[in-house]
């Protein structure tokens, strides 16, 4: 997978995961995190353009992608970009 | 994280593609079962339920060794499929085949046949039915490697609860390899899945077209099976899970997260605390009984004391350890069952990322107020080589049970007839021992393994009862772990030890001649007094003769600018063995008491009483203060060395761990000496 970091950071609509609210839906669009960090959330489901929903805010994150419900530290969340479901 | 990890130039996803490719033509060069020995490999994503399969298929003959050439766990056993000899390897739960992650480069190199790793004949993919998409990822990996391949299509029931139905037999076309419905948990399906392991000879063909280094191809092709599998596209199921998520918003709230992981912590140590001192107090016991018996048995001389005191008191000292050992596994891997350890992690992260420990990292660090040997060996919950091994290092700082006779005796001796201040010298060597341990792991990461903790991102797995039975089998495989991998170590040491502190036997003492002269001259009734004086003397100066009181002597200007004289030194040296060993050092040294009891406040008193050889009492405020300190840094314990090694798998870790502490301790101990002289308190 190769995810542009600079392209997903000049997208102007794309925002970070933390700024959307439970329940909301959205597309995953890429990470500032170091590759092995990328892999893993791949792994667990959080592939580019994957759609997810938000379960819950705060420290940590929790969204469910398909059927696998994944923790994200805020740290991490704050460096994910997504593609809020109204803007897709 | 290691730079290994963190390194986004590593080549590895052309190697792998090198890998699959060989695979895939070599397979003429497939190894054949040795001797007609199959060799059957589970693999699956964690929290499938595959070690519940495992534990279901080999039971107690399982066995927890190292992979070759790594600390990493691998779980075999021995079963018979069909009639045939099976060996079965419960490979670590991966998501993905060719994540840079040591889990996965262990599956690869099982797959590959790579190096000390043979081959298997047979892989079974465990597969959460109720998490087919993301499950199927790795099958589409797996595929590609052309080994044998059965599915196991994992809690069904689960899946059936949630609306889901597969079409196994569709699944099986796809794949192009047996699907078998499995509930693991209560042994449902494993005949079936055992006949169709025996039958599988014939690698499946790679999926046409699929690309599985790309993920996006591989999930595109995941969920398309899944569809197909599943009758339609509204099946998959993104469905809310209403309970799950308000148990997360619970576990994983900011303070009440804390009160609930406060309150499971708390059950777990204290069913530990409360349960494990009886089978403890029951081994001791027994251990005593035998040595009794054997001293009775065999003629006085060496080689009985070798026997009683040494091998019989070294395998005691091992075998103590098992209690604490199992029920601390028992209980984390009922925990861990639940799924709530992945909930508690995050809780806990929000501290110890500060520290560059994980939150993972919390069940060890408790764990080792018991004992750091339970506590270093819990670390395998840790997923980040650098994270456990940062774990591993610190672990010790926490006050562990062994040093508590220490605490409360120099407590005693600080702080006479003020028990509250007794009490908070007491309470903060706890907490100058934790801030020790996650300053050590600060600095640590910073300097010798440098890098953050993996950042938190983890699956959640449903909430779900634990197995008993899985509980008791990992239980006691790690308790017999410990005894076969550390015990040996552990009773060499305390073999060696107790040779040091008894021999040369330096027979009767000169003034313990007289005296007893003495007391023959005396009526019988005052002849008492005289007698168990003179076995005082007698244990001191065996003490004292002894090659550990010769080295107590000979070392005795290396501690002497912390205020120790010779006899303190020997206490010291001789608390390597186990910290708790100072203290009836100390009875015998000071007191001339075979057994001394702290508790007693006789004991506290004559050694509070006791005098140096220029007639200086041996404990001053400022000495026992100085002791206290060092007794709450210093890495004074061989056995847990040993279990160091034995998890870091070498002693570069442990030499570094015990020069590190008793660094600290030193240094802290010199300053606190120095600083209350200076402040007037001797």
């Amino acid at each position: 997978m190769d995810l542009n970091v600079n392209s997903v950071t000049q997208d102007q609509n794309l925002i970070d995961l933390t700024r959307l609210s439970v329940g909301s839906r959205a597309r995953f669009r890429g990470t500032g995190l170091a590759q092995s960090d990328l892999q893993l959330l791949e792994a667990l489901g959080l592939t580019e353009d994957s759609r997810f929903r938000v379960c819950q805010t705060g420290d940590p994150w929790i969204v469910q992608v398909r059927s696998t419900r994944i923790g994200i530290a805020e740290a991490v969340a704050r460096q994910i970009r997504v593609l809020p479901e109204e803007a897709s | 994280m290691s730079s290994a990890l963190s390194d986004p130039k590593a080549p590895l996803a052309g190697a792998r593609e090198t890998d699959r490719a060989d695979q895939r033509q070599g397979q003429a060069q497939q190894p054949q079962p040795e001797a007609g020995r199959l060799r059957v490999a589970l693999l699956g994503n964690p929290n499938t339920g595959k070690t519940t399969l495992f534990n279901q298929l080999c039971g107690l003959r399982a066995k927890t060794s190292n992979f070759p050439g790594t600390t990493t766990d691998i779980r075999t056993g021995r079963m018979k499929i069909g009639g045939v000899e099976a060996d079965v390897v419960d490979l670590p739960g991966i998501y993905r085949i060719d994540l840079d992650l040591p889990e996965s480069n262990l599956v690869r190199n099982v797959l590959g046949d790579a190096g000390l790793f043979r081959r298997p004949d047979v892989v079974v993919v465990v597969v959460d039915a109720a998490n087919l998409t993301r499950n199927l990822c790795l099958v589409g990996e797996l595929l590609d490697y052309g080994v044998p391949t059965v599915v196991g299509l994992n809690m069904v029931d689960v899946a059936q609860r949630r609306g889901l139905s597969i079409d196994t037999e569709r699944l099986s076309a796809e794949l192009g390899c047996p699907v078998i419905p499995l509930v693991a948990r209560r042994r449902e399906g494993v005949d079936e899945l055992l006949a169709a392991v025996g039958r599988a000879t014939t690698p499946p063909s790679p999926p046409p077209g699929l690309d599985a280094a790309c993920s996006g191809d591989l999930v595109t092709w995941a969920e398309r099976i899944a569809v197909a599998s599943l009758g339609g596209e509204q099946a998959v199921g993104t469905s809310r899970d209403t309970v799950t998520e308000r148990l997360d918003q619970a576990f994983t709230h900011p303070l009440l997260g804390v009160l609930v992981f406060s309150g499971v912590m708390f059950a777990l140590f204290y069913t530990i605390f409360a349960l494990a001192t009886v089978p403890m107090d029951l081994i001791e016991a027994t251990f005593e009984h035998v040595g009794g018996w054997l001293a009775t048995l065999l003629p006085a001389g060496p080689v009985r004391d070798l026997l009683v005191d040494g091998v019989v008191g070294g395998i005691s000292g091992t075998v103590v350890f098992f209690p604490q050992i199992f029920l601390l596994f028992f209980l984390i891997s009922l925990v861990e069952d639940t799924g709530y350890l992945a909930r508690a992690a995050f809780v806990m992260d929000r501290v110890l990322c500060r520290f560059g420990l994980p939150g993972h990292a919390f069940v060890p660090l408790l764990s080792s107020h018991a004992c750091a040997i339970p506590g270093i060996l819990s670390t395998k919950l840790i997923p980040d080589r650098a994270d456990r091994l940062t774990t591993i290092l610190v672990a010790p700082f926490m006050s562990c049970s062994a040093r508590l006779p220490v605490y409360v005796l120099l407590t005693s001796l600080l702080f006479i007839d003020r028990p509250l201040y007794a009490a908070l010298a007491f309470a903060g060597c706890y907490v100058v021992g934790a801030t020790a341990a996650l300053g050590s792991a600060f600095l640590a990461r910073r300097t010798i393994l440098r890098g953050r903790s993996r950042p938190m991102v983890l699956e959640l797995p449903s909430y779900r009862m634990p197995s008993l039975r899985s509980a008791f089998i990992v239980a006691w495989e790690q308790g017999v772990t410990f005894l076969r991998k550390a015990g040996t170590v552990i009773m060499a040491i305390c073999v060696v030890m107790w040779w040091l502190s008894s021999y040369p036997q330096a027979g009767p003492a000169p003034a313990a001649e007289q005296l007893r002269a003495q007391a023959a001259t005396l009526p019988a009734a005052q002849q008492q007094e005289l007698l168990t004086e003179a076995e005082h003397l007698d244990a001191r100066y065996a003490q004292a003769q002894s090659f550990a009181g010769r080295i107590g002597k000979t070392v005795q200007p290396v501690f002497a600018p912390l205020g120790y004289d010779w006899q303190l030194t020997v206490g010291v040296l001789t608390s390597f063995l186990a910290r708790e060993v100072f203290v009836s050092t100390m009875a015998v040294l000071l007191v001339g008491e075979e057994e001394g009891d702290v508790e007693e406040q006789g004991v506290i008193d004559q050694i509070r009483r006791a005098r140096r050889e220029n007639g200086d009492p041996v404990f001053t405020t400022a000495t026992a203060a100085s002791l206290l300190i060092f007794f709450v840094l210093a890495m004074q314990c061989l056995p847990t060395l040993a279990v160091t090694q034995k998890e870091t798998g070498t002693w570069r870790w442990a030499a570094l761990q015990l020069g590190y502490m008793t660094g600290v301790a030193y240094l802290s101990a010199f300053a606190l000496y120095h600083g209350l002289h200076a402040l007037g308190v001797g």
